[in-house]
């Protein structure tokens, strides 16, 4: 037994000394989590402690987001130039832009104690989530220091209760893409106005075929917010639970979830539910290839009607404000949504990154040419700047771009609660019980409600 | 007759041999010779117990204590906090976990209908078709080929208005077929479908190399006696692959109840939540929710319900298992 | 007489393997379709590979487009590959080497406390991966190994199911052989080498088959434990042609094909090794 154990000894000193070799090969990365709390100071040269005097003059910001290096990495060269005696350091999560895979990476990242200042969030229920953790720091202080006037600089107000944990980077709102062409042969103009009743005019008009071949007015996507698109244009109270109050047995959901059963069941002019699930459909092939003329979509594919290498564009699109529920509704308004950035709570770089993050969120996103929540953007030079990276900036269609982006109106940020994901879910499950035909719509709204306020219950 | 080739015989001889050298050993050396094999033992043995242990084991216990505490992991240490067994009162309490249970222990009937269709294709192909090579290959094919590659062919034969299989139905008469993975009382049969597809490969390569290690001479010696293939079968190739049995049926129960990737791609749980596993909940609550505690609590109890299957076979083994 | 009875014997016995094979080959052709799918997607642009009805031989041909661009776009797919095949070769060897040495020890030598300590290792795999990634993750930050290719061939390679797989063989390897060596003084080391490794080729064999297989297509492990690119493997490079946009299916696919082909190379050359291992019942004659 004694031997035995000798060995065991042995054994594990071996394997622990072959792990500690085959580390030391490459662990660059790694080491920047093990030094902790005063590791960004010295920024690659680690030596032995002595030039901490020195690096007191330097500071290093480390930034971790999905986005690839090569888009973001002359943004921080940019700052940098600016403002000297500031390294901003890159952390690429993902190589693909997948925020989600991205996010899972971060959090590992964040446990494991990397050291990070900033962080990007792909949107609200992201930021509700991390900030209902307290993992960011508020930044009301920082605000009030440098004599901001917040709602005067950006479109999306982030506070929570009244606490800022972020600030607004790009902008999201949400819009109807119409293939003009099949518009055209049909005879309908490009709404500027419109109400869901016209919506699924639109779509009856412009389906087309039977069988495999069919071509269909819409096709709603999978996500959540396809089953509440009658709350998407609420300018305010547009959550499913706003400030604990559950806003499911209302005439804005009977109008989302009877606009879906209409248009599959009744008027056959969206891609059935069945085929949506079934055959995991993207919206992308689904526009593109011309299977569906309409589809109620956001920002980011503005200057994919342009085209891209994967998904060319053969015919014009043009734009239009998400229908009102009915007529005299306020109009034009839709849910935004966008990424944030905010500071980890435990930075000790709080101020340097503020003030990195202020001008990120605003000149930055200027160079970086996105569609951003700042006041001070210029609609005009977007949209160039737009139409001169696409591949065929000619099937955008320009004066309803113009009409749109200058009219529409984005609706009070609404920061759902941080349980939104387990909402969702438990929405999303009757919803489609009633689109597969397994419930009516009184059934579906009086289940979901008491499931949804048994979620909120359970997190008071 | 059968009896003479009767397979325990062998088994029974060696047994018989090993405890006649054993006893000789034991007289002649005693303490010292037992004591050296406990350290040879140890010394085999010895480099996957500091494996496991450091990889799985310890992370396992890990997890384990973090299901009593309320967490995010996400927020540091600092911010544990213990919470009794409020985790798991949660978890009892919602429908949603009993459902996926329930989905879990369907999903298990795919082991067993793999394992059949292997073991029958397994003694076609290495004793009656021309090219057994080539079948290996090609029924290895969906086990290798990229998972989505399988999801959106199964996508395609099984589309509920277009595809070939409903096309079928309807010829025959059947007005509405199901539609599959968009019909909440079909979803889950789809998947298993899918799975003995996809796994069936696995037990078959598996099984062929059990095949592999039935002494020829058994056969032989049956042949000689005029035996036929179905009794060949029943007194040879079945007793004598029963390790491999056992092996493919442990290890395929305990694969099948932890793993969710096919879920993630085919349906992401639904529709209507008709397809959630525990494992997929589990990995759902941890890092999409950040709820770490709860989420341990859940592998907690997917931990206790599979050892408590395996025990059930473990042992029940000895009923049928030749070694 | 007998003789025209053996020909027709013969005959029919001939004739019954032909239809056998042909009826598996009718089966075999379901079992192939992913396969051939991946390639007939591969060869098409991005905007046709989900057309109804399915066309199985492209309409329009984009397969040096595809390939090129696997190949030779943006994504350094050669060196991915490569460590890929660096990571299952290694991985494969270390995990048969552990596996079989622990199977070994399993049932070849007697020792206290063996059949708990065999439970307790059996019972590490009843867990999924995906509940021990946090403490993992941690351990990995700590002890240097998070973000090289030793940490995950590490993981793969103390993989218990190999040890339960061999275990399941070495229990049928006749225990006469190695007594005989015992015999003649030979220790476990000599048996294990010289006896039951060469025995258990066919067994080795299919676990080294399924451990490179499943190593070579694990995406969850890399995509955790690594963040420097020039260390990818081959799944996460793929991963790669799926961004936010979307997936790129034509590419992905263009990808699997071409990850595909070390993937049989390894199964051929593995099942040659099951079919040519020595079978017992010839030792035994």
């Amino acid at each position: 037994m004694k031997r035995a154990s000798v060995t065991m000894v042995v054994l594990i000193a071996m394997l622990a000394s072959l792990l500690s070799a085959c580390g030391s090969s490459n662990n660059g990365n790694a080491d920047n989590g093990g030094n902790g709390g005063n590791g960004q100071n010295t920024g690659g040269e680690s030596a032995s402690g002595d030039n901490a005097a020195t690096g007191g003059e330097e500071t290093v910001i480390r930034m971790a987001s999905w986005s690839l290096a090569d888009t973001i990495e002359p943004i921080l060269e940019a700052y940098e130039a600016e403002h000297p005696g500031v390294t901003v350091e890159y952390i690429e999560l993902v190589d693909n832009e997948d925020s989600v895979a991205g996010m899972q990476k971060l959090d590992l990242l964040i446990a494991s104690g990397e050291d990070i200042d900033a962080i990007m969030l792909p949107g609200v229920t992201d930021y509700s989530k991390r900030a209902g953790l307290n993992l960011l720091a508020p930044l009301n202080e920082l605000i009030e220091g440098e004599g901001l006037d917040y709602g005067a600089e950006y479109v999306t107000d982030t506070s929570i209760d009244g606490t800022y944990y972020a600030l607004p980077a790009t902008l999201e709102n949400y819009f109807v893409l119409l293939n003009k062409d099949k518009l055209d042969a049909a005879g309908l103009e490009v709404p500027t106005e419109w109400t869901w009743t016209e919506f699924l005019e639109y779509a009856k008009a412009l389906t087309a075929g039977e069988g495999p071949s069919k071509t269909y007015g819409t096709f709603f996507h999978t996500w959540p917010m396809y089953w509440f698109l009658g709350l998407m244009n609420q300018p305010e109270k547009n959550g499913l639970v706003n400030d604990g109050v559950l806003n499911v047995d209302s005439p804005q959901i009977r109008t989302s979830l009877e606009l879906r059963h209409q248009a599959e069941h009744v008027d056959k002019s969206a891609v059935p539910y069945a085929d949506t699930i079934s055959q995991k459909l993207a919206y992308r092939p689904v526009y593109f290839t011309g299977q569906a003329a309409m589809i109620i979509t956001g920002s980011w594919m503005i200057s994919a009607a342009g085209g891209t290498e994967e998904f060319p564009a053969s015919f014009t699109t043009a734009f239009a404000p998400l229908p009102s529920n009915a007529p005299g509704d306020p109009s034009g308004y839709s849910l935004a949504n966008g990424n944030f950035v905010g500071i980890l709570d435990k930075s000790e770089n709080k101020q340097e990154t503020y003030d990195f993050l202020r001008w990120y969120t605003t000149e930055g996103m200027q160079v970086k040419q996105e569609y951003s929540a700042w006041k001070q953007q210029d609609t005009d030079q977007y949209i160039s700047a737009v139409k001169a990276q696409v591949p065929n900036p000619e099937f955008i269609d320009e004066a309803s771009l113009t009409y749109f982006m200058k009219n529409s109106k984005s609706a009070a940020l609404n920061i759902p609660p941080t349980y939104q994901g387990d909402l969702e879910t438990a929405y999303t499950s009757e919803a489609e019980k009633y689109i597969l035909g397994q419930q009516d719509l009184e059934t579906t709204v009086a289940n979901a409600a008491a499931e949804l306020q048994k979620i909120v219950d359970a997190n008071e | 007759m059968i009896a003479s080739y009767n397979p325990y015989e062998a088994e029974v001889a060696d047994i018989q041999a090993i405890d006649k050298q054993e006893a000789v050993m034991l007289r002649r050396s005693g303490r010292a010779r037992r004591r050296r094999e406990m350290l040879a033992g140890y010394l085999f043995t010895g480099p996957m117990l500091v494996g496991v242990l450091i990889f799985t084991l310890v992370p396992m216990l890990l997890s384990f204590g973090l299901s009593l505490t309320d967490w995010s992991f996400v927020t540091g240490i600092e911010t544990i906090r213990f919470d009794g067994f409020g985790n798991f009162a949660r978890l009892f309490a919602t429908d949603a976990f009993a459902n996926s249970l329930v989905h879990n222990l369907v999903l298990l009937l795919s082991v067993p209908v793999g394992m059949t269709l292997a073991l029958a294709l397994a003694v076609v192909i290495t004793t009656r078709v021309y090219t057994p090579g080539l079948f290996k290959v090609i029924f290895f094919m969906p086990h290798i080929s990229s998972i989505v590659a399988v999801a959106v062919v199964w996508q395609v034969l099984f589309h509920p208005s277009y595809g070939p299989v409903n096309s079928m139905l309807m010829a025959l008469g059947i007005a509405e077929p199901p539609k599959w993975l968009a019909d909440p009382s079909y979803a889950l049969t789809s998947v298993l479908m899918l799975m003995v597809w996809i796994d069936m490969g696995v037990a078959l390569i598996i099984y062929i190399a059990g095949l592999k290690n039935i002494p020829a001479d058994l056969y032989e010696a049956a042949e000689i006696d005029g035996a036929t293939s179905w009794k060949k079968f029943k007194h040879i190739t079945f007793p004598l692959l029963t390790p491999t049995t056992f092996f493919l049926l442990i290890t395929g129960l305990i694969g099948n109840f932890k793993s969710f990737a096919l879920i993630k791609v085919l349906t992401d749980g639904g529709p209507v939540k008709s397809t959630t596993v525990i494992a997929y909940d589990m990995y759902t609550e941890g890092f999409v929710n950040l709820r770490t505690g709860y989420a341990s609590s859940m592998a907690v109890v997917l931990f206790a319900v599979i050892l408590l299957i395996t025990l059930i076979q473990w042992i029940g083994q000895r009923k049928w298992v030749n070694y | 007489m007998e003789r025209i009875a053996a020909g027709t014997n013969k005959t029919a016995y001939r004739l019954r393997r032909v239809l056998t094979t042909a009826l598996l080959l009718l089966l075999g052709l379901v079992f192939l379709l992913p396969f051939i799918w991946m390639l007939s997607a591969s060869f098409k642009p991005e905007l046709e590979v989900f057309t109804y009805p399915i066309q199985w031989i492209p309409n329009n041909w984009n397969l040096v487009e595809n390939y090129t661009n696997v190949w030779a776009g943006k994504v350094d797919f050669v060196l991915y590959y490569w460590n890929s095949i660096q990571v299952a070769v290694l991985t494969t060897l270390l995990s048969v080497l552990v596996s079989a040495m622990a199977a070994y020890g399993f049932t070849k030598i007697r020792f206290r406390g063996r059949n708990l300590l065999f439970l307790i290792v059996l019972a590490t795999y009843m867990i999924p991966p995906e509940a021990t990634h946090v403490p993992l993750f941690v351990i990995y930050r700590w002890m240097g190994l998070y973000d090289t290719h030793a940490g995950l061939i590490l993981l793969g390679g103390f993989s218990v199911l190999g040890t339960f797989l061999l275990r399941q063989f070495f229990e049928g390897i006749s225990n006469e052989y190695l007594e005989s060596a015992q015999v003649d003084g030979a220790g476990h080391f000599t048996r294990f080498m010289r006896i039951t490794l060469p025995l258990a080729r066919p067994a080795l064999a299919t676990y080294g088959i399924l451990r490179f297989i499943w190593t070579w297509n694990d995406f969850q492990t890399p995509f955790l434990f690594l963040s420097d690119k020039t260390l990818y493997t081959i799944q996460l490079g793929m991963y790669s042609f799926a961004d936010r946009n979307g997936s790129f299916y034509a590419l992905i696919m263009a990808a699997s094909v071409s990850a595909i082909i070390p993937l049989l190379v390894v199964f051929i050359i593995g099942q040659k090794q099951v079919i040519e291992g020595i079978s017992f019942g010839g030792l035994k004659g």
